[in-house]
């Protein structure tokens, strides 16, 4: 895969190190499960992966916040197969149920 | 950079270690001299001193492939005492109610809520704000200038994020999870924002002022602002709207907008421009970024939880409403039959009237002693001494009521951002 220099910059922000909150995992504070890791690296070139672990949204909802990041913040378009993994992994694991609330 | 898996790093220390230069280059954008120290045409400079939050002064002796030591000690939160960490980039640290007890909060106690990332260089040496727009004299001043040119105060102003309580909101809005304490009051000295607006002379139309700041947008754009967000010009020419350049008698944490930031208190906090380069007057509302269509405004109407509410239906919220936390004892604690309660209440623009506190679950309640505000735009400071009739578990409720006669509600008037949640506080003591 072809790695952005934004990735690695996350990998040095998510290690346990860095971040107290962090579990011993390559993909920070998020579960570990099919889709984490187009989730992780995909995301965490802007922001750190700790704001994904808070939110509850619906797919839907989730949806949305990834068209205002490409409308709004600059995230470049994702290829769909990409966007639908990410999108699966969202909402299985950071619904509105919160399964996986990091507090 | 392109990288097969296999040749992917287990860890950070081990890319290091294998390719310090390439390692360099990937992680901070680096490129040493040819002595294997220093930075290059500053490349990557930026963004290691904007991820340690200050300057480095010997970078040039700094060697190839050396990661900060900060970084290995997971000091994210430096100068800072015992807040709880939300995210890490954006940095955003809310303080524990108990940690807020202070009546003017420490500078290591106050919360973060950066929108971006810090710029470099926070020098208030050579810090300058501009000040143009519909002004009939557009200015450009120091840190030293506005101590000379105009009256400089210190105030005691309370600052909460519009976004403080969203955790609890069901179903869940997205944005940091703040539960209690993105709020905080304390000591900033400056300059009044009307003083240098007058002074520049505010022209007939003007309606609503610009702020900028010289954080960075998280996609590294230098077109992007983080965010830029304005007031109406009526609560600019206000006197407690500080231009502050000294927090509790010290420098401003450089997480709290070093060396200079806006102080509007009562209002959420994203109004109070953090690292401030720049006041402009404007003729209409302004747009900038995070002034709509959803950021920091809630609905003009009540709705159900889980309403959706179209853009064009969403107003921009000013005043925080009336609040109060209880910051002794702390949630969970054991007590004896007898405990003293204490803590903070505030409602932006207004005072706060009465506190009442309850400890059988708002059946019964009772008066507080309730202080004086140390000024306008400061919280009040509160306590009571609470009598457990049996030992058992209690919850010690409190509920402020303000100037308007307005008082906190029990439940959450839900909205689709997750602004505003003003419910009472809770805590829980085991009495024995």
């Amino acid at each position: 895969m072809i790695r952005s220099s934004g990735a690695v910059l996350a990998l040095i922000l998510a290690s346990p190190a860095v971040a107290p909150a962090a579990e011993d995992s390559e993909f920070g504070v998020l579960v570990d499960e099919p889709g984490v890791e187009e989730t992780y690296y995909t995301c965490t070139a802007c922001h750190s992966e700790m704001i994904i672990a808070q939110q509850g949204l619906t797919r839907e909802r989730w949806d949305e916040l990834l068209d205002w990041m490409v409308e709004d913040q600059g995230m470049p378009e994702l290829d769909p197969g990409q966007r639908e993994t990410i999108l699966d992994y969202l909402a299985e694991h950071y619904n509105t149920g919160r399964p996986n609330f990091p507090r | 950079m392109a990288r097969d898996d296999n040749e992917t790093p287990r860890s950070v220390g081990e890319f290091f270690a294998k390719d310090p230069a390439g390692a360099d280059r990937a992680v901070f954008g680096r490129v040493s001299f040819p002595d294997r120290r220093g930075f290059m045409k500053g490349a990557g400079l930026a963004t290691m001193t904007a991820m340690l939050g200050t300057g480095i002064p010997f970078h040039r002796n700094m060697p190839q492939g050396l990661v900060p030591a900060a970084f290995a000690q997971g000091d994210v939160l430096s100068g800072k005492d015992g807040l709880s960490l939300l995210n890490d980039r954006p940095l955003n640290a809310e303080t524990p109610p108990h940690l807020l007890d202070d009546p003017i909060t420490p500078t290591d106690r106050h919360f973060i809520r950066n929108n971006g990332l810090p710029p470099e260089d926070m020098d208030p040496g050579s810090w300058t704000l501009t000040v143009d727009g519909m002004v009939d004299n557009p200015m450009e001043l120091s840190i030293a200038d506005m101590r000379e040119r105009f009256e400089v105060v210190t105030m005691a102003l309370t600052l909460e994020c519009g976004g403080n309580g969203r955790g609890f909101f069901d179903p869940p809005a997205s944005g940091n999870q703040w539960t209690y304490g993105a709020v905080a009051c304390s000591e900033w000295t400056g300059v009044r924002l009307r003083d240098v607006l007058q002074a520049a002379g505010v022209q007939d139309g003007v309606v609503y002022t610009a702020h900028e700041g010289a954080d960075m947008h998280l996609s590294g754009d230098p077109d992007k602002f983080p965010i830029s967000r304005g007031l109406p010009i009526d609560k600019a020419l206000t006197d407690n709207v500080l231009i502050a350049f000294e927090m509790n008698g010290g420098p401003l944490h450089p997480m709290n907008g070093a060396p200079l930031r806006l102080v509007v208190p009562g209002w959420p906090g994203s109004c109070s421009q953090k690292w401030l380069t720049r006041v402009w007057l404007r003729d209409q509302v302004h747009d900038g970024t995070k002034m709509g269509p959803r950021s920091y405004r809630v609905p003009a109407y009540p709705v159900a939880p889980g309403q959706e509410v179209p853009d064009e239906d969403f107003e921009i919220i000013e005043r925080m409403p009336v609040k109060s936390l209880v910051t002794f004892p702390e949630n969970n604690a054991e007590v004896g039959r007898s405990t003293e309660v204490r803590g903070h209440a505030w409602s932006g623009d207004r005072w706060i009237s009465r506190l009442d506190i309850s400890i059988d679950f708002g059946t019964t309640w009772h008066r507080a002693e309730l202080h004086q505000p140390a000024n306008d735009g400061a919280w009040q400071n509160w306590r009571a001494m609470v009598e457990f009739p049996e030992a058992g578990y209690y919850e010690i409720w409190a509920r402020a009521t303000d100037s308007a006669g307005e008082m906190q509600p029990f439940a959450i008037d839900w909205n689709p951002k997750g602004y505003l949640n003003n419910t009472m506080h809770r805590v829980g003591v085991r009495a024995s």
